[in-house]
């Protein structure tokens, strides 16, 4: 009897063992071919280490204590600091205004499209093919890869990264949504259709109802992600702060790249406590 | 049973018979009035603040359109440098790898640090705190401006790339496995603790052992997703195929262009295959078959047949 278990725990460990062993043979080997192609090996780290945050450390600007609240001509104030302050504030509200903007208009096109494209919906075989083909394509075009081409074809500024985000969101909410709408119960469908429901009807009534929510939160998911996104159109010109940090990073203006980040953390953290704040009320219905 | 319309007069006694009905959906219709009016203000404010003359507006349509009529028809296909545009793919794919990993089991200790059952102390309670905050700015910063910090610290080349991708997900995998951590059940951790193991053991078989399948399932899906969006770090310098969308777009090469978002959206796709098929494989698993001595197999009574 102990004989016989004591076999069955050796089986069981043994193939535990080996498999163990070969998996974190390939993760290593694969490691220390990523590592290689990608420039990171130990003899670097050791040899940078010190200095990967020698950047970051430059940049903290010197504060002096006695006069932290002096005038913006005294070094070491914190007005000092933010000599830019007038041009970065206006920069951070185009960044939120981007991801509001392009967020709002995307859900609104989203639906549409995806009771287009969804299963479930009776559409024309043809136009659900085209709308899928064409998300498929607007979501794989990285977002940058989208402002650049907007930046060359209308120019500076804040349109172009506006047209890129909600481009690359209409890719990406479409699809989900159009999931969601396929995962909705039957029932409610085929009941309205017995009624003589048409099929305008049938959508609003049968399905609506049940996606509505997690289109909600959906929506907010993407509106978090375009906080972040948006504050890197400005690194090929499409609006937004990522504009002023590049600049200030090519020109060495440390203090200010400080100043940048700080303000990039502040209103992305913000802007996601409120939105998971909003998030909740909306979609538990508690207006 | 709703076997007729109903008339008029049918109606009009349903409205009597229940208001509180009908009202509910005369708010919901001003609701949506309301709604639809402050978001078409906002629109309105929107392009009266950042807006662009109409003109230039539909030029730049019109160019748009050329650009994609240019990315369907390939010229001189036999002629594109191949081989520079997969070591570029390949690149990419090495700086995912190498952060990604790095990035997960320098999270994993991290995680410990900011789960709030593992900190469980008074005296442990800020630490926690503190390693959440830093985690918060980490993530707060996009993968493709820590990139840009990190082109400008160690020069550009794959190296920047990997540290960028190294420094938002530690920010995100160790939030996220912090999470884990605390989901599992505490029962374990107990009876460990009852047995008299000391708070390190605890924690390695009493909350790791239960973690470990999410700790797995988080740092490939984090491969996955950043296979998509790495395309970014090379706009900014630090290696990998968006230097070659970059030049490309610049050059006009638009075939180009579509050319390397195919192969990455094959890419993708198989990496979705791969992994799915390895969560199933490794993370979920077989059962293990539960000890069965001979005894309990052997039939308790032999029944009885006519031959």
């Amino acid at each position: 009897m102990n004989t016989e278990f004591h076999h069955y725990y050796q089986q069981v460990r043994s193939r535990q063992k080996r498999e163990a062993l070969i998996w974190s043979g390939l993760m290593i080997v694969l490691y220390l071919w990523a590592g290689s192609i990608s420039e990171l090996n130990i003899k670097t780290v050791i040899i940078n280490a010190p200095h990967f945050f020698d950047y970051i450390g430059q940049t903290v600007p010197t504060l002096h204590f006695s006069d932290l609240f002096a005038d913006s001509h005294t070094k070491g104030s914190f007005a000092y600091w933010g000599y830019r302050l007038n041009i970065q504030l206006p920069l951070i509200w185009e960044t939120i205004q981007l991801a509001f903007s392009s967020t709002i208009l995307s859900t609104l096109l989203s639906v549409v499209l995806a009771f287009i494209a969804a299963n479930n919906t009776d559409s024309p075989k043809w136009l659900k093919f085209g709308v899928r083909t064409f998300v498929a394509f607007l979501r794989t075009m990285p977002e940058l890869a989208w402002a650049v081409m907007c930046v060359m074809a209308f120019g500076v500024g804040a349109i172009p990264g506006f047209i890129a985000l909600t481009l690359h969101t209409v890719g990406s909410l479409t699809k989900l949504f159009y999931e969601s709408i396929e995962t909705a119960s039957d029932k409610p469908v085929r009941g309205l259709k017995a009624c003589g429901a048409g099929r305008l009807q049938r959508m609003r009534y049968a399905l609506w109802p049940q996606v509505q929510p997690i289109f909600l939160s959906y929506s907010f998911m993407r509106l978090e992600i375009n906080f972040r996104q948006s504050t890197i159109l400005g690194l090929v010109g499409a609006g937004g702060i990522g504009q002023e940090l590049m600049t200030s990073i090519k020109l060495d203006r440390y203090d200010q790249v400080s100043m940048t980040l700080l303000l990039i953390i502040l209103v992305v953290s913000l802007m996601d406590f409120a939105s998971g704040k909003l998030r909740k009320r909306v979609v538990e219905g508690t207006f | 049973m709703l076997t007729e319309p109903l008339s008029p007069a049918g109606v009009a006694t349903i409205r009597q018979q229940h208001p509180h009905l009908f009202a509910a959906r005369r708010r919901a219709l001003r609701l949506l009035g309301l709604s639809a009016l402050l978001v078409l203000v906002y629109y309105l404010l929107f392009f009266r603040f950042y807006g662009i003359p109409f003109g230039q507006f539909t030029h730049g349509c019109a160019e748009i359109g050329q650009y994609f009529l240019r990315m369907f028809v390939w010229q001189n296909f036999s002629e594109w440098p191949f081989a520079y545009y997969f070591t570029q793919i390949a690149i990419t794919l090495a700086i995912v790898f190498a952060g990604t990993v790095t990035a997960a089991f320098l999270a994993l200790p991290l995680s410990f640090l900011a789960a709030r059952n593992v900190m469980s102390t008074p005296t442990l309670r800020p630490i926690s705190l503190v390693v959440r905050r830093i985690m918060d700015v980490l993530r707060g910063l996009d993968m493709a401006i820590w990139g840009l910090i990190f082109v400008r610290a160690v020069g550009m080349g794959p190296l920047a790339g990997v540290l960028a991708i190294i420094m938002q997900d530690l920010g995100l995998l160790g939030k996220l496995f912090a999470e884990g951590h605390e989901a599992v059940e505490r029962s374990p951790s107990r009876g460990l603790r009852a047995l008299g193991a000391n708070p390190l053991q605890t924690h390695r078989f009493g909350i790791f052992t239960q973690s470990f399948p999410t700790f797995l399932a988080l740092s490939l899906y984090q491969i996955e997703s950043n296979t998509r969006s790495a395309a970014v770090l090379g706009f900014v310098g630090a290696g990998g195929v968006g230097l070659v969308y970059a030049e490309n777009m610049r050059l006009w090469n638009w075939d180009v262009v579509m050319f390397i978002t195919l192969i990455l959206v094959a890419i993708v796709m198989t990496m979705d295959k791969i992994s799915s098929q390895l969560r199933a494989k490794y993370i979920v698993g077989k059962e293990i078959e539960l000890y069965e001595s001979q005894e309990a197999k052997r039939p308790k009574m032999a029944l009885f047949r006519p031959e």
